[in-house]
């Protein structure tokens, strides 16, 4: 851009909406209507100029024309649907000046955030706060609540704070008609003072033609959107005083060559496209895959270990965090008879039998003292090894009816053994569910051991925390046998 | 004025400081509700629950808060959110400054109110009996990941809420149903099997989960979960981050 431009504007174009219905009833109307109607129009067409560092543009035209939509477009709160906008140096707009405001902070407080707001640092709110105040005339109430303030004390602060930087283009959209004779006479000076160091490009939207003639040296007209006229200040207020007078618009240069232009295409922005494929491609993947697969995150864990590994591999994973069980409840399971395990499963399974009078057992067999420390914990041990005995019976149990419901199926209708056993898998959760149960009942009891003995309840999620891991390896076991 | 980095922060912080005041303005007690309303609402539920719940459970009163907290913060966050670019448009129609930031500043100054409250539920885990470990400071993880959710959700629902006001009556509807879905003043183990993975897709039951694990069982959750709940965090985020770019442009339109 040239060092010399402060200001193009390039085929700038904005659209609006025009009705803000979209209840059911309007949709439903539309619908059988069949209405084909455009629910946007155009408010800027093709707006094209450029201001040199120094310039001051006013711009003219009838009220809806697209006066304050443009100085909205250029100041960044409108993004344009068309068209390009290159600014040189800081922007400062002076717009509407008294919204935004929050009625329940205090003066003092609402200064730093429109400060904050219009991207001051804290240090340079910090070093210009008197001189707002001062220039505002508002010292007395500096902690008053914003509420309690009238309408042009609430102008002059905003004013204010506004037009204390110096910003490299300034737009102001009738702001001199803010507070009494006095504030506005030095608000005047104030603005004469920032443009007339020849380097300020100011922008003005004004309805006094006067005063565009006087401050002006380059002028805009607009109508309906449209640029009708840019430049010398005379030429263009006297064609603008003239139409007001007979009503007919001059039929320009820029108006001519804007009838014959093709109609507008809105802009393609990359970020919004780009914005729109991934959401499309996270909210797809995520809803099908990422769902799925963690509702049955340790049956693939099982699913995919019994793939990496031998049976007789897993068999010892599990194992060893069956040590890490006896080994945390100081058991030492050497000395078990463990064909009492076996021989009292399907006891056991009938109901004859209870898990703690079959880990009595073993343990008195083993002969540890009744009396001693861990003799408790010991039976607890040998009562979560028998579970896992009658929890291996009845999943061998199932597997057997597994292949035999397979092989009753018609042919085709599963795959493969492993399908058919997936589809049918709640019957291994509600082994699970029972199992989980069952060893829940062994960890209350160790816990309250435990706490008899004055120990941290730790230990009892130890346990658990092996049993789950020993699961999923058990899992993996029983995927094996269904291959 | 363009915007630096530290011009950018100070917005923020002023934003922050200006969702607290109106919060809090002209209350007797202030900031102290932040602590207070969720004291209030867990005497309440501790009451009504306990006697079902709480019987064959230990440290109920401490499974209870952990989700009732959590729950609390999210759905004050997220409900809070919607109206917020809404209500902001006077602003950043006028001035030209980036919209997310009111929502930032929204979520932010929930998430501060939410680390008060959440001083209160460690005295009252001290006063359950749990006495205090190092593995506490693995909330860190689940805490953050919450903020980040809600932030996502936040965007999200605030850029919706432009365009289909509707989502104002649909989203405490939804949150009911994410009440139900985070297992606050019931035990996950009434669930069938099935259910309770399904709990796990719930990213508001696995930072409560989470609370539960390390406070009450003291454990620690695996790596997996740690990483699916990452995983979540970042999807949330890129949802509502998507949401808003695609409509950015069009909000000043809408307002």
């Amino acid at each position: 851009m040239d060092s010399n431009k402060a200001l193009i504007l390039d085929g700038v174009s904005v659209r609006y909406r025009k009705s803000d219905s979209r209840s059911a009833a309007s949709i439903i109307k539309r619908l059988f209507k069949r209405e084909e109607r455009s629910n946007t129009f155009w408010a800027l067409k093709r707006i094209s100029f450029e201001l040199e560092k120094g310039d001051m543009l006013g711009v003219i035209g009838k009220n809806g024309a697209g006066k304050s939509t443009l100085m909205k477009t250029i100041s960044g709160t409108l993004a344009p649907a068309a068209g390009e906008i290159h600014k040189n140096g800081t922007l400062c707009a002076l717009l509407e000046l008294s919204a935004g405001f929050d009625k329940e902070m205090t003066v003092k407080e609402n200064v730093y955030l429109r400060g904050a707001l219009l991207g001051y640092s804290k240090e340079f709110i910090d070093s210009k706060y008197d001189e707002i105040i001062d220039f505002a005339d508002m010292r007395d109430f500096e902690d008053n609540p914003f509420r309690t303030l009238s309408s042009g004390m609430k102008s002059r602060i905003a004013f204010a704070i506004a037009s204390l930087v110096e910003p490299d283009i300034i737009i102001l959209d009738e702001v001199f008609a803010v507070g009494d004779g006095d504030f506005k006479k030095k608000s005047r000076e104030h603005m004469q003072k920032i443009l007339s160091d020849g380097k300020t490009t100011g922008l003005m939207v004004s309805h006094s033609l006067g005063s565009v003639r006087r401050q002006c040296n380059k002028v805009l007209w607009l109508d309906k959107g449209r640029m009708v006229m840019f430049g010398d200040p005379n030429t263009v207020c006297d064609a603008y005083e003239k139409y007001l007078e007979d009503g007919v618009l001059p039929q320009t240069e820029s108006i001519k060559a804007a009838k014959k232009m093709p109609p507008i295409k809105p802009k393609h922005n990359k970020g919004k496209i780009i914005a729109e494929i991934m959401l499309f491609v996270s909210l797809l993947s995520v809803a099908a895959v990422g769902g799925f697969i963690w509702a049955q995150y340790d049956l693939f864990k099982a699913y995919n270990i019994s793939h990496s590994h031998s049976a007789e591999e897993i068999l010892g994973y599990a194992d060893n965090y069956h040590t890490f069980i006896y080994d945390a409840l100081g058991t030492d399971p050497e000395k078990w008879d463990y064909s009492i395990f076996k021989d009292s499963t399907q006891a056991v399974l009938d109901g004859d039998l209870s898990y703690y009078e079959v880990a009595k057992k073993v343990v008195q067999k083993a002969g540890v003292d009744p009396d001693s420390e861990n003799y408790r914990l010991s039976i607890a041990a040998a009562e979560i090894e028998a579970i896992k005995h009658v929890q291996m019976a009845r999943l061998d149990g199932l597997v057997v009816e597994m292949r035999e419901g397979f092989e009753s199926e018609p042919e085709g209708t599963y795959r493969s053994l492993l399908v058919y056993s997936y589809t049918n898998y709640d019957r291994f959760y509600d082994l699970e569910a029972e199992c989980d149960a069952e060893v829940t009942e062994v960890i209350e009891e160790i816990r309250e051991i435990l706490r008899e003995q004055g120990q941290s309840e730790a230990l009892a999620d130890q346990v658990w925390s092996y049993y789950t891991s020993e699961k999923v390896y058990l899992e993996a076991y029983y995927c094996i046998q269904l291959r | 004025m363009t915007f630096n980095g530290k011009s950018r922060s100070f917005l923020l912080r002023e934003l922050i400081r200006r969702d607290f005041i109106k919060k809090y303005k002209r209350t007797t007690f202030g900031i102290l509700w932040s602590a207070l309303s969720p004291l209030f609402l867990l005497l309440i539920m501790d009451l009504v629950f306990g006697t079902f719940f709480g019987r064959n459970m230990s440290h109920y009163t401490i499974y209870l808060f952990s989700g009732l907290l959590l729950y609390n913060y999210f759905a004050s966050s997220t409900k809070g959110a919607l109206s917020v670019l809404y209500s902001n448009a006077s602003i950043y129609t006028k001035v030209p400054v980036p919209k997310i930031y009111f929502i930032l500043s929204h979520s932010t100054a929930q998430f501060i109110n939410f680390l008060v409250s959440l001083a209160v539920y460690f005295v009252f885990v001290a006063l359950d009996g749990i006495s205090f470990k190092l593995s506490f400071f693995a909330l860190i993880y689940p805490t953050l990941c919450l903020y980040l959710i809600n932030l996502g959700i936040s965007i999200f629902l605030s850029t919706v809420y432009i365009f289909f006001r509707d989502i104002n009556y649909l989203w405490p509807l939804l949150c009911r149903v994410i009440m139900y879905a985070s297992a606050i003043f019931y035990d996950v183990s009434i669930l069938p099997n099935i259910m309770r993975r399904l709990l796990k897709c719930n990213p508001l039951y696995m930072c409560i989960d989470y609370f539960r694990q390390v406070v009450i069982h003291n454990s620690v959750p695996t790596l997996s979960y740690n990483l699916m709940l990452c995983a979540m965090t970042v999807f949330c985020l890129l949802v509502g981050g998507c949401t808003y770019r695609i409509c950015r442009d069009k909000i000043p339109l809408y307002v």
